[in-house]
């Protein structure tokens, strides 16, 4: 099995949206938590703000990066044909 | 158990260490007089899985199924039994303690764990998915030396497993007898049988369902105690204002800052609750273990298996979404459950039943139910333990089973077997394997009784992020990497970590304990004299107050002023009784540091007779991890292996999209 144009096109693509999710992931789980004690003095829904986002913004943060992750995966399947399942 | 409560507060494995630190109590939480209810909530919980068991049994036919449960688990399901991996006793138990206890760094903890699953989501679980069979081995075996690399493979996958089993299995153990007082021992064969039960009639079908059983029953009981919490506190805004206003938190605070928070305000106290650095001082310990936690997660054997079970690609991506969902959104009620806790119960009553803040959940269930007295408030601290003892249940079960694959399915059918073995002799060997494993689980288990395990929690994962997930990740993602480079990187990963932490401060050493004891000793002295001098000081004006009464009686007249002297010497008793106790309390301290000392019986150096760690890391990661990654890579490029690059492309094209995945997964 040799490696087409398309699959190295459709790795590309997919390599890319990891990078750029893991540059999201890595901003909000470490830069922020740095800066926790400086966001604390902006104040959103009662809470401080390094406080909420180590709390709880983080992990929604990693729900819609995880989701985002998931849909532009199945349509990019489905857009280079290599779509598994159900014409199994 | 002792050496390990003074070095846990500020420790950076304190989630995990904090499970295994329960101190002996005399008794369980739970009264006499409501043990009952408590078997009666344990049975069901147990009586439904079993019965899930008892119909996963007749599906087990196949290898396939017994590893993979047939590939036929939706990802929706997968979703939920990734959770409930996830979500061990350590974190149900443990991160609500954590954040009852110490606040914002808590919470560390939660979102640590979480970036640790991001990782594996993007990076590995697709491709392993589509490459590998049934066990972590299977992705090495595909394009290097099969049977080179599972013999590796499953050395490490085994090292790994056992040394999380026997920490499960103390935790395990102690926290059974915690929550309901019976022996220790009892605990760990109760933990043992049941999951035997799972895993030898169920195999995957059953550990699944069990994880999924164990995921639902625990979002239930954290969301119904989530909205018992807001309905007295209040809900974000007023939440927020409650905590920071919460004398108890402020004590807390207070308590942990000692001189610095001498010029506080009661609110600045509150609010510094909700800021970092209560419990972490040393950032590159950390830095060290969120390496090992991200990677390790990634080369955990038990979690990587449950991609295997899902038919398609897109159901483990979708599975991914699903556990991710779940996972946060339990986390988010997590935030609720721990400063709930230190309002409602308060931090000094969660450490003075478990000093690493494990019954923060229970004791929150038992208090909003209505108290130590009443039938709800024991049936709901009932319910949130038979969850907590099933998750251990739940994720011993997981570890087996993967390490009995790693024996069965790679030693022997793969290795001893050259992969000549029929379904019928397959499914007998993983059984066998099974038996033999569990057994040992449970010997280590009570052997163990009363030790310091938690270093062996940050083996396993110290193991699994400098050995497996180096190999696995070359192995999928760089073109020359071969068997030579698999094999030393499984061999100088392993090494390297236990290496590390058998000098690192993680041992006791006994120069260290006998001079941290010590001081001890003098502290507790010094506090002894000035509580006896206090003492001393109350009975001069006891006894003025004695001689004022009896000049007052007899003297109608005098009635206000013999309530007012009453009144002083009820006050006098009771500072008296506070003294007393503050002295008895001292004493003991005292003498479990004098006891501490004895223990050493005149030993000055470490088990590897090191007076004083060589490596200042409590967890190897920082080091161990690039040591395993060169050495697949010096391994690979002075390895020739032609089958390793002739296959690149097959298995660049499979891990991409999985096209070959789902025929190959039934070529056997």
């Amino acid at each position: 099995m040799r490696l087409t144009q398309k699959h190295q096109e459709y790795w590309y693509r997919n390599l890319f949206v990891t990078a750029v999710l893991l540059l999201l992931w890595f901003a909000v789980s470490f830069v922020d938590s740095y800066f926790a004690r400086e966001l604390n003095s902006i104040v959103v829904l009662g809470f401080p703000l390094g406080f909420y986002m180590a709390a709880q913004g983080a992990l929604v943060v990693y729900v819609l990066i995880i989701l985002f992750y998931f849909r532009y995966m199945n349509n990019l399947d489905r857009e280079y044909g290599v779509h598994e399942g159900e014409d199994e | 158990m002792h050496s390990l409560k003074n070095k846990m507060a500020p420790g950076a494995m304190a989630v995990l260490l904090s499970l295994l630190s329960l101190p002996a109590l005399a008794q369980g939480a739970v009264k006499d007089e409501y043990k009952w209810l408590t078997f009666a909530v344990f049975g069901a919980i147990i009586a439904v899985t079993m019965f899930v068991t008892y119909f996963a049994a007749r599906r087990v036919k196949t290898a396939k199924d017994f590893y993979t449960a047939g590939g036929g688990v939706s990802g929706i399901q997968n979703g939920w039994a990734i959770a409930g991996d996830y979500l061990s006793a350590a974190s149900f138990l443990g991160i609500a303690g954590l954040i009852s206890i110490w606040g914002y760094d808590g919470f560390m903890y939660s979102v640590g764990w979480l970036v640790a699953y991001i990782t594996v989501l993007l990076v590995m679980a697709e491709p392993c998915r589509n490459i590998g069979k049934y066990t972590l081995p299977d992705i090495l075996a595909y394009r290097n030396d099969p049977r080179k690399v599972r013999v590796v493979g499953a050395l490490s996958v085994v090292t790994v497993s056992t040394f999380y089993l026997t920490a499960q299995m103390v935790g395990g153990g102690v926290l059974v007898k915690t929550l309901i007082g019976i022996d220790y021992e009892i605990s760990v064969i109760a933990v043992g049988v049941l999951m035997l039960g799972y895993v030898l009639f169920g195999g995957m079908v059953a550990t699944t369902w069990v994880q999924i059983i164990k995921a639902v029953l625990l979002v239930t009981a954290s969301i119904v105690m989530v909205i018992l919490v807001w309905s007295q506190y209040g809900f974000f805004g007023d939440f927020f204002d409650a905590v920071v206003n919460d004398p108890k938190v402020q004590a807390r605070v207070a308590q942990i800052l000692g001189d610095a928070a001498k010029n506080m305000t009661p609110q600045e106290l509150g609010q510094r609750f909700l800021e970092p650095g209560l419990l972490f001082k040393a950032p590159i310990d950390q830095i060290s273990l969120g390496m090992a936690l991200v990677f390790g997660t990634a080369g955990m054997p038990h979690i990587l298996m449950r991609f295997f079970t899902v038919p398609t690609a897109q159901e483990a991506r979708k599975s991914v979404v699903w556990a991710m969902a779940i996972i946060g959104g339990f986390y988010v009620l997590t935030l609720f459950l721990g400063l709930g806790a230190a309002m409602k119960v308060g931090p000094s009553a969660i450490i003075g039943t478990d000093a690493g803040g494990n019954m923060a959940n229970p004791l929150l269930a038992q208090a909003l139910g209505g108290g130590r007295d009443s039938l709800l408030g024991n049936f709901m601290l009932a319910f949130v333990s038979a969850v907590a003892f099933a998750t251990i249940v739940a994720v011993v079960a997981g570890l087996v089973l993967a390490a009995a694959s790693a024996i069965a399915h790679d030693v022997y059918v793969g290795v001893v077997r050259g992969n000549n073995a029929s379904q019928v002799e397959q499914v007998r060997a993983a059984k066998i394997a099974t038996v033999v494993f569990g057994a040992l689980a449970v010997a280590i288990g009570i052997a163990a009784k009363g030790q310091n395990v938690a270093h062996l929690v940050a083996l396993a994962f110290a193991v699994a992020s400098s050995a497996n997930f180096p190999c696995v990740f070359l192995t999928m993602f760089w073109r020359r990497c071969n068997t030579g480079g698999i094999v030393a990187g499984m061999i100088v990963g392993t090494v390297a970590a236990i290496g590390l932490v058998l000098v690192s401060p993680d041992m006791t050493y006994p120069l260290a304990v006998k001079a941290a004891s010590e001081k001890a000793i003098v502290v507790a002295a010094d506090r002894l004299a000035k509580l006896d001098a206090e003492l001393a000081a109350l009975a001069v004006p006891r006894m003025k107050l004695n001689a004022d009464l009896a000049a007052a009686a007899g003297e109608a007249a005098k009635v206000p002023i013999r309530a007012a002297i009453e009144k002083a010497t009820a006050a006098e008793t009771e500072s008296e009784a506070r003294i007393k106790a503050e002295i008895a309390a001292t004493a003991k301290t005292k003498a479990a540091a004098q006891k501490k000392i004895d223990d050493l019986h005149g030993a000055t150096t470490s088990l590897m007779g090191l007076e004083k760690p060589l490596f200042a890391l409590k967890n190897p990661g920082l080091i161990s991890i690039p040591l395993g990654f060169l050495a697949v890579f010096v391994g690979s490029l002075l390895y020739r292996d032609k089958r390793a690059e002739d296959m690149w492309d097959e298995l660049y094209v499979r891990q991409n999209t999985g096209i070959l995945a789902a025929k190959a997964g039934g070529a056997h």
